[in-house]
């Protein structure tokens, strides 16, 4: 695939009207401004909001994570990395949230706190939290200029009636400094919280929808409820009553993908934050256990190795690859 | 061959871009603005990174050089309809500039207000809000009082409002119009 | 620099790429690899559809695009466009004049008979729908004889370049509203600048339909033609042909000519309104790039129908501005489309987790 020469691929008009963009987005927080939002090689909803945040915020010599669905080796994510690499010379990528000053994230914010001089880019498919309430734009606009949530509220009370419960899932309306209310992009209810008060800058854009929005950082972001039905993050309990743990790292704190073993058939659950597990594993594992780890390369990758198990944290299979930078032995074939 | 101050190169329009989100991100914060010396100033690399074809700007104090205007590419606008506005902080402001409208309140004005300084003055606000944990203090030098009154009036609104960049020699400090400011 | 070394997804994703190319050329022993030439002239019209929704005149490219998506004409035309996203914008010209257009066919259902008259050209519309088997087995000598025949025996100074508008006609007549004076027109709606925001003046509806998906914008409109509206249109006038790009000379300054684009044009004229006191045919205007005659003859339906809602409010989905532009663009829709195959997979167990939460609350009360 070739690309143009200039950094950053977008050229130095499409990158300066997203940061005059990106200016008023926080001066208005949570206020969805319009801008041209140039096509990518990728398709739209492929993260092109995002990306064009990205190519725009981006300079020489900073690091950037890209995630999806928490992972970094998730497809989106790999191909999105892969671009921003190939069109600006000169950054550094990595896996580790610790090491990242700019991370683009697809569905998750990170387990682990960010950090001042950390910035966070969500995409986002769908912007606006009233299009399931006003099929027209130029009415939506003047809801949000007059924080008229009404109708959203009826919607969000219809379905306690209906459900006995808020049925919203991800995409959780989150009013923002006590005016807009943002959809926070499809991260779950268990990641909305981390928005309020953020140490960070998050930055949320829509490419097909042409918008970009911003949660600045200490700012009130209050997901939207009644006081008799309270706002709730997703329940990770069992029928007893036992907080599920990942079954890699042991970690009973973060948001866990629910899944069906391949060999085994049985439903596992596993840290969605790939980089946060690899930290509570490195935390809970040996320092002779590090080293009988697979080092990633060509053909150790296929193949499936098995650690002395210590206890219930048995490391299996391995699915979820490594960074090089964690490993640090070699293992003989 | 035209030699372009290193103000106008990408790489350089980046950095100062980041300076003036961090400085809107983080209110009260004072920025440093990227240049070099003998080629440019902090307002004119501050506009550099700004400005294009696409946006207006009015120089009310005539404080921008006649060679930048072709390299800002900015169309030239009334003082009421600009997008970007520059001035002299320590004149009193004589204009209404646009606030913009319930429905698009991104139409607003973006004010670069030159003082003498960032760091020490015998002006100290105390600013609250979006961006700042609890509370910040900022001393100025060569803004005038009248500023700070004018401003309540554009931003008494949400989300209509101003944004305001406050330009020394080499640092900016930004009031979205989302700030409380109290003089102190 | 430091990079990160995962393979996971990047061993799939170069798994990927290797079968669709492989998939492309299965039947090498027995077939050529396409030339960007073959697809241009032998695909002439699936070459012109990606030019349009590409948004570039570029005609080597678009071939490539083709031959690229294996005849994807939404990759095809996505390839095309993002291309276009980055090449530099060196100059812009003023309209272009159609009047000047070196006219390949022509016609008009207004009329029987019009100055210069009836000009079929090359159209599949008077086509007997029946297979051609010759062409099965066509030989290569069979298609040189057919390029080498038919010119032969013309006198090519008989044929004129140009024709007359037909709309002129009408409009000396009175019968169609005079064109508004060029000096105090506004700048056209760059829609690869400017994000299209609600209420758009019509320059924006004209661009965007001009690059809209061919299928999505017949949808549209035959909903219209159908009796969701009330259009009632009559072919004023279709042209195809190639016109002329003008440019001033970088010295002298006069407008010289520096390239020819082929552009369809139709002008729809529709059912009469008062308009400063007299009544008067409207107007309903498409064109677009290359030979697409389906494209812009819808166009020029939605363009009335879009006036008409902009006027008097949207009466049916095909006169309402924002269900129509905001959903004819492919390269936005495919996308969108597309994506519902990237992993949605915590959003999913937030979905499970509601449900679950939901049902048990349910059950909870049924057995109470």
């Amino acid at each position: 695939m070739s690309a143009n020469e200039q950094f950053g691929f977008l050229d130095e008009y499409a990158k300066k009207e997203i940061r005059r963009t990106t200016l008023k987005a926080v001066a208005i927080p949570g206020y969805q401004v319009p801008y041209s939002s140039r096509e990518m090689p990728m398709g739209r909803g492929f993260g092109t909001g995002g990306l064009q945040l990205t190519l725009a915020l981006i300079g020489h010599g900073e690091t950037l994570k890209v995630i999806d669905q928490g992972a970094d080796d998730s497809v989106n994510a790999v191909n999105l990395r892969d671009f921003i690499e190939m069109t600006c010379p000169g950054i550094n990528t990595t896996t580790l949230t610790d090491e990242a000053d700019l991370i683009q994230s697809r569905h998750r914010i990170p387990e682990k706190p960010l950090r001042e001089d950390q910035l966070l880019v969500l995409q986002v498919p769908y912007p606006d939290p009233l299009v399931v309430v006003e099929a027209s734009e130029d009415k939506r606009k003047v809801l949000h200029g007059e924080a008229d949530y009404s109708r959203l509220l009826v919607k969000l009370y219809e379905d306690i009636v209906k459900f006995k419960e808020i049925t919203i899932s991800h995409r959780y309306p989150t009013r923002i400094n006590d005016h807009y209310v943002i959809d926070p992009s499809p991260i779950p209810r268990w990641d909305v919280p981390k928005l309020h008060n953020s140490k960070a800058l998050v930055l949320l854009g829509a490419g097909r929808e042409k918008k970009i929005y911003a949660v600045p950082p200490y700012t009130r972001a209050i997901p939207l409820a009644f006081q008799d039905v309270p706002f709730r993050v997703e329940n990770f309990y069992d029928a007893k009553g036992n907080r599920r743990t990942c079954q890699r790292c042991n970690c009973d704190t973060s948001f866990l993908d629910e899944y069906i073993d391949s060999e085994s058939g049985n439903k596992i659950y596993r840290c969605s934050d790939a980089d946060w597990c690899e930290e509570q594993l490195s935390k809970n594992v040996s320092e002779k256990q590090l080293h009988e780890k697979v080092m990633l390369d060509e053909q150790a990758y296929d193949r499936q190795v098995e650690t002395a198990p210590s206890s219930e944290n048995a490391y299996q299979a391995l699915d979820v690859p490594q960074s090089a930078d964690e490993i640090q032995g070699v293992i003989n074939a | 061959m035209l030699e372009l101050a290193s103000i106008w190169t990408p790489d350089l329009q980046q950095k100062n871009y980041r300076a003036l989100l961090e400085a809107t991100s983080r209110p009260g914060l004072i920025q440093p603005i990227h240049f070099s010396q003998e080629s440019a100033d902090a307002l004119t690399a501050v506009l550099a990174a700004l400005l294009d074809g696409e946006v207006s700007l009015a120089d009310v104090d005539q404080q921008i050089h006649q060679d930048s205007w072709p390299l800002f590419q900015a169309k030239r606008a009334d003082v009421e309809s600009a997008d970007y506005v520059v001035c002299q902080g320590h004149k009193a402001p004589m204009f209404e500039p646009k606030v913009g409208t319930l429905e698009s309140p991104e139409h607003s004005a973006t004010l670069l207000l030159s003082v003498n300084s960032l760091n020490k003055g015998p002006l100290t606000l105390e600013l609250t809000g979006p961006g700042i944990e609890s509370s910040i203090k900022c001393s100025i030098s060569g803004l005038n009082h009248e500023w700070l009154k004018q401003r309540e009036d554009w931003v008494g609104a949400f989300p209509l409002g101003v944004d305001v960049l406050l330009m020394d020699q080499t640092h900016v400090l930004a009031l979205p119009r989302t700030t409380v400011v109290e003089i102190f | 620099m430091g990079y990160v070394a995962i393979k996971g997804g990047s061993h799939a994703i170069e798994g990927s790429k290797i079968a669709f190319d492989h998939l492309r050329t299965k039947k090498s022993d027995s077939s050529a690899p396409l030339d960007t030439d073959t697809i241009e002239h032998q695909l002439r019209l699936l070459h012109s559809r990606v030019i349009s929704e590409g948004g570039i005149y570029h005609p080597r490219l678009a071939s490539l695009a083709i031959k690229q998506a294996q005849g994807d004409t939404l990759e095809a035309s996505f390839i095309l466009r993002a291309h276009r996203s980055t090449v530099p914008r060196l100059a812009e010209t003023d309209a272009l004049d159609t009047s000047n257009m070196r006219v390949t066919r022509r016609i008009s259902s207004a009329f029987k008979d019009i100055p210069g008259g009836q000009m079929l050209g090359a159209t599949t519309d008077y086509h007997l729908r029946l297979f051609r088997m010759d062409l099965l087995n066509e030989s290569p000598e069979q298609f040189q004889a057919i390029s080498k025949s038919w010119m032969e025996d013309l006198n090519l100074d008989s044929i004129p370049d140009t024709f007359p508008k037909v709309v002129e006609a009408l409009r000396n007549e009175g019968l169609l509203a005079p064109l508004e004076k060029q000096k105090n027109q506004p700048k056209p709606f760059d829609i690869t600048r400017e994000p299209l925001v609600f209420p758009l003046p019509r320059s924006a509806a004209l661009s965007t339909l001009a690059r809209g998906e061919q299928g999505g914008l017949l949808a549209m409109a035959y909903t219209n033609m159908r009796g969701y509206g009330d259009i009632h249109p009559t072919v004023a006038e279709l042209r195809v042909g190639y016109v002329p790009v003008m440019m001033p000379h970088p010295i002298t300054g006069k407008p010289m000519e520096i390239g020819e684009v082929e552009v369809t044009e139709c002008e729809v004229v529709a059912m009469y309104e008062q308009q400063d006191g007299t009544p008067v045919f409207t107007l309903g205007y498409g064109a677009c790039f290359g030979n697409n005659e389906v494209k812009a003859i819808s166009m020029a339906i939605l363009d009335r129908a879009l006036q008409q809602g902009m006027k008097h409010g949207p009466s049916n989905p095909s006169e309402d501005p924002e269900f129509v532009l905001m959903h004819v663009d492919g390269i936005d829709s495919m996308g969108f489309c597309t994506h519902y195959k990237m992993p949605h997979y915590v959003t999913f167990q937030s979905d499970m987790d509601r449900l679950r939460a939901t049902q048990e609350k349910q059950s909870m009360e049924e057995t109470l």
